[in-house]
């Protein structure tokens, strides 16, 4: 019985087991075209910048890292916002994209044209969320204090918001450019997700008086579970690396209040050909992410061994 | 007329007055790789050209009009434009750069510093000794591609100073005389006090709050003798920092007080980048603006009904003196690993020296060569000629050709630019803030004259 | 298989429920339109100014529609530059990226979901810091790389690139679905004598449509929209994809904003275009592939 079955007295290593009963070759064979793949690909550049977090002006050693965790005040700044941009992001991501979801999965009137409009937002090429949103928030021919004033919320007199020109404000914003963007990809994911639920249980449910807010709670939210750790790791990855909308929008500014480590990257490899440092940066922004994606890895393998 | 002349001879020999690198080049290798004409080696070339110039509105129409001339003229080389956003130029450099694959002719918006970083530039001072060019170029503007053991690295397609742009139309509206632009700080004050209407979303003046914030070095400089980011000490190598000091920070106190106090700037002055200011001043939502030659013909491209509606006059300075300003220029280089490094200086030689009055001429970007000035089209377009007369006291700032690590040092200066601009610090907390970023990075080279604290 | 299954869930079993059926879709069909407007509210924007003249894009007071309306900017986008071809690299580089990206994905996204081997952690581990390396770092790289084997400015290496994250992240997802598909399934077959391929093929990937459709979507969005590896590892017009000359038109002196817009609209509508036309074969998992036990 579809998603539910997990919950089946069925024991899991049995299955997994029975599964492959002989050819212990039979996984690798799978997962070894796409491992390999990435391997090819990606190991000599990852250990190239590896060795070179460990270079330095003054020869080999630990000054680079030294640098990011204890000098470089950027680096520290940068850390929490990134924290804060990827963390609000992915809520609000998830939140919209659950929500849109649900009302795409069920009877709707047009609905493969709400399916292919709501999607829109994620079908701009990269440097175009960036630029929309930082016109509307712009501070002097922006649309959203023209709509301001025109609902009265701001006097004639008034001296509109710089929304992008304010340390207050300026992360806020990109965070609100960022869910815009990327809420399609968990509606997409939750989507099909919310397909697999067996509807079956929603009738069983509804038999017995279940009413909406417990049969999603009760249903939707269990079978929902797996999906959305997938789905929040990889927002939680997007968004943590995200580039072009900050950069596009505000450049970290105005006066670093709104500095994230894929713009002081981007800054350390290409404005001031630093390389080593840039490079350095980047593995901490790997570790930093590694920690939701280890505990992704360890429930998954958990989940088999139980 | 006769004082344009007199100025013109004047400019002519500003070179060995700012002479940072006077006598380079003196010993001549002998080396027959220039010597021998280009033309032998057979077979037709591809050049690659990276650049941003052909993106831009007028100048790129003609820029693609001289490399399709110097195709026809040397019908053994093509040139293969690479166009690259502005933004994006240093992006593609770095990578070429690291794979050894440069193109042959690069365009160097961002700088030499970057170039020497990335060791991207052929060294083209035997050719350009070798031609005789180095007298034909206004010296300000080829120094501006000469690094700091005086290697040419790079030939100036276009140069210039900043100088203040107003709008005619403005002045009359608010009863202001057209003629009379203001020349001094405090006429700037109250002259953008009068413009300035929020109601109609029109400010006084604009200001560059996000990038291009090296412009306010223009005002640190005429403000005293210590008013500057840094100054080279040319004997140790040391470079002394002030921006902290006292007349940078009343420079700064000064235009942060624009925005603040008069508020006669837009208040999202620190969302301003270099073409929002140009929209603003086009759309008539700024009235006054200092920007370089090129704002001219940028604003008529931008908005063509105001053809007519703007003048050009002198920088303001502190007491109304004539102003000594930064010089800029746009470079171009020679990539280091070309295949064809006499085909790519003839093309180069072609478009920044032989054919470069034609440019300035028309694109109205500020010339680089003795020849230009002769160009009564040039001599005689009134807003050049307000650039020309402010290059005779220009200066080419060191930090901004030969330090490596300016951009980072830039990096730290913004920021704390734009605090004080957003009110968030008071500008002599931020200066000196700056300066001790600037004292970190560069450790035993750069000395703190001023305290930070 | 399961095309109707899901239908069942709104069958009307009552006059009283069809009656709040209909007012249930009524409130929905509301919240969706409101989402809608809010979502689309940007594109508006775009459109609008895309049609304004360069100089109404940035007046003050704002105009909510043109005041002037003009299609000067399309036709210069389109005498200016070669849109066309611009669409068309994209397109070719995305699509191959996704089917190639998917079909890695699915293999050993099932081998990662159904089997529990040594090493499985490690490599999942692997997997993971190969997607969350960042990607700008690899911008040179991969320059090199490509220079190396003659893959610069080809559509291929733009597509080996992509691959470096697309798969992983397809991987992931297509893992995730498998695991939702009941492994009794699996079982009767290798039960019938099946190979675990045959198993794969034959009885699991047919169930996973939906999830195919999914990550097809994510995979080509994802590429389509890529910036950097298509500003580095492209030189000319041959490869040239949309998203790298929509940011040509943001200058040094001047950002005519009306073309960028244009621009933007030129670049997207396609792709609207063509969701529209395959959603049934693209979303047909969506709406009606249930996995049934």
């Amino acid at each position: 019985m579809s998603a539910t079955s997990r919950a089946t007295p069925l024991p899991k290593r049995a299955t997994a087991q029975r599964l492959a009963p002989k050819a212990r070759i039979h996984p690798f064979l799978f997962v070894l075209p796409s491992v390999v793949m990435l391997a090819v690909l990606l190991a000599l550049p990852i250990g190239q910048a590896l060795l070179r977090t460990f270079q330095s002006d003054t020869g080999w050693g630990l000054d680079n890292y030294v640098r990011a965790l204890r000098d470089d005040h950027l680096a520290r700044l940068a850390i929490g916002h990134t924290f804060s941009f990827a963390f609000f992001s992915v809520v609000g991501q998830y939140i919209l994209g659950f929500g849109v979801a649900l009302i795409l999965s069920g009877k709707l009137p047009f609905r493969a044209m709400f399916r292919v409009l709501f999607l829109l937002p994620w079908m701009f090429p990269a440097v175009v969320p960036g630029i929309v949103w930082r016109w509307i928030f712009d501070g002097l021919f922006g649309v959203l204090n023209e709509a301001l004033y025109r609902v009265g919320y701001y006097a004639e007199t008034d001296v509109p918001i710089a929304w992008l020109g304010q340390t207050s404000t300026a992360l806020g914003a990109t965070i609100v450019a960022n869910i815009w963007r990327g809420f399609p990809f968990m509606m997409i994911l939750l989507l099909a997700g919310l397909q697999a639920v067996n509807h079956e249980l929603y009738e069983a449910a509804s038999v017995d008086g279940a009413n909406a807010f417990r049969r999603f709670r009760d249903i939707t939210l269990p079978a929902m579970k797996g999906i959305s750790f997938v789905a929040i790791l990889l927002a939680w990855i997007g968004s943590f690396m995200n580039f072009a909308i900050v950069q596009v929008m505000t450049a970290g500014g105005p006066a670093n209040a709104s500095e994230v480590f894929a713009t002081l990257v981007y800054k350390n490899a290409f404005l001031y050909a630093d390389a080593n440092y840039a490079a350095t940066l980047g593995i901490l922004l790997l570790l930093l992410l590694m920690v939701p994606g280890g505990l992704y890895v360890r429930a998954t393998i958990r989940s088999g061994r139980d | 007329m006769s004082n344009r002349t007199l100025n013109r001879r004047r400019l002519l020999q500003t070179g060995a007055a700012t002479g940072v690198v006077a006598g380079v080049g003196s010993a001549l290798p002998n080396r027959s790789t220039f010597a021998a004409p280009a033309m032998i080696q057979g077979g037709p070339v591809t050049l690659r050209l990276m650049t941003h110039n052909t993106l831009e509105q007028p100048a790129g129409e003609f820029f693609r009009q001289m490399i399709a001339e110097f195709e026809e003229a040397n019908p053994d080389i093509t040139i293969q434009i690479e166009e690259v956003p502005n933004a994006d130029i240093l992006t593609k450099l770095t990578a070429y750069a690291e794979g050894n694959d440069l193109p042959d002719v690069i365009d160097g918006q961002f700088g030499l510093a970057s170039f020497v970083n990335l060791d991207a530039a052929l060294d083209i001072t035997d050719r350009v000794e070798a031609e005789g060019l180095r007298e034909s170029f206004i010296p300000v503007a080829l120094q501006a591609g000469i690094d700091g053991e005086g290697r040419i690295l790079g030939l100036p397609f276009y140069t210039g100073t900043d100088a203040l742009y107003y709008r005619t139309d403005h002045f009359e509206e608010a009863g202001l005389d057209p003629n009379a632009p203001p020349k001094t700080w405090q006429e700037l004050a109250d002259t953008a006090k009068a413009l300035t209407n929020p109601r109609a979303g029109r400010y006084g003046f604009g200001m560059y709050g996000k990038t291009h914030t090296i412009r306010v070095v223009h005002f640190m400089q005429n403000n005293g003798p210590d008013g500057d980011m840094l100054r080279l000490n040319r004997d140790t190598g040391i470079w002394t920092i002030l921006v902290n000091s006292p007349e940078s920070i009343e420079a700064i106190e000064y235009m942060v007080s624009l925005a603040r106090e008069h508020k006669v700037v837009p208040p999202n002055v620190v969302e301003m980048d270099y073409p929002a200011n140009v929209a603003a001043f086009a759309a008539g939502n700024t009235s006054m603006l200092t920007t370089g030659p090129w704002g001219a013909q940028t604003f008529i491209s931008t908005n063509p009904e105001i053809e007519g509606k703007f003048g050009v006059a002198l920088h303001p300075t502190p007491d109304g003196e004539t102003p000594v300003l930064r010089q800029g220029s746009l470079i171009y280089a020679v990539g280091r690993t070309t295949e064809h490094p006499d085909e790519a200086f003839r093309f180069l030689k072609w478009f920044t020296h032989d054919r470069q009055p034609f440019f300035a001429a028309n694109a109205k970007y500020g010339p680089t060569t003795k020849a230009a000035l002769e160009d009564p089209a040039i001599a005689e377009d009134p807003f050049l000629s307000v650039f020309l007369e402010q290059s005779l006291s220009a200066v080419v700032e060191p930090y901004e050709v030969e330090l490596g690590d300016w951009n980072r040092m830039k990096d730290q200066f913004d920021p704390e630019w734009q605090a004080a601009l957003i009110g968030s610090k008071d500008v002599t907390t931020a200066l000196n803030t700056a300066a001790s970023r600037f004292a970190e990075i560069l450790g035993d080279r750069g000395e703190l004259k001023y305290p930070v604290s | 298989m399961a095309t109707t299954a899901p239908m069942t869930a709104n069958a009307p079993s009552g006059l009283s429920r069809a009656g709040k059926d209909r007012l249930g879709t009524g409130v929905k069909v509301a919240i969706a339109l409101l989402l809608l407007v809010v979502t689309l509210f940007p594109m508006y924007w775009i459109i609008i100014s895309s049609l304004k003249t360069n100089l109404e894009t940035h007046s003050v007071p704002v105009t909510f529609l043109p005041a002037v309306w003009t299609l000067d900017a399309y036709q210069e986008i389109f005498e200016r530059r070669n849109f066309a071809k611009y669409l068309s690299n994209a397109m070719v580089v995305a699509v191959a990226t996704t089917l190639w990206g998917v079909a890695v994905a699915a293999w050993s996204g099932y081998g990662f979901a159904r089997y529990d081997f040594r090493y499985k952690g490690a490599l999942m581990a692997f997997v993971l810091i190969a997607q969350s390396f960042p990607r700008i770092l690899l911008v040179i790289p991969y320059f090199e790389l490509a220079n190396r084997f003659g893959l610069k400015d080809t559509y291929l290496g733009l597509i080996l690139a992509y691959s470096t994250f697309i798969q992983p992240l397809c991987l992931w997802i297509m893992k995730e679905y498998f695991e939702q598909i009941p492994r009794e399934l699996d079982e009767a077959a290798l039960v019938d004598g099946a190979t675990p391929y045959r198993a794969f093929w034959d009885i699991i990937l047919p169930l996973a449509r939906p999830a195919l459709g999914a990550t097809a979507i994510i995979g080509f969005l994802t590429a389509w929209n890529e910036y950097e590896f298509a500003l580095v590892l492209t030189t000319t017009e041959r490869v040239r994809t949309i998203s790298v000359a929509i940011a040509s038109f943001i200058g040094e002196f001047t950002t005519e904003w009306n073309l960028v817009m244009a621009a933007a609209a030129v670049g997207t509508v396609p792709v609207v275009i063509i969701f529209l036309f395959f959603q049934r074969q693209l979303m047909h998992g969506l709406t009606g592939g249930a996995v049934k036990g």
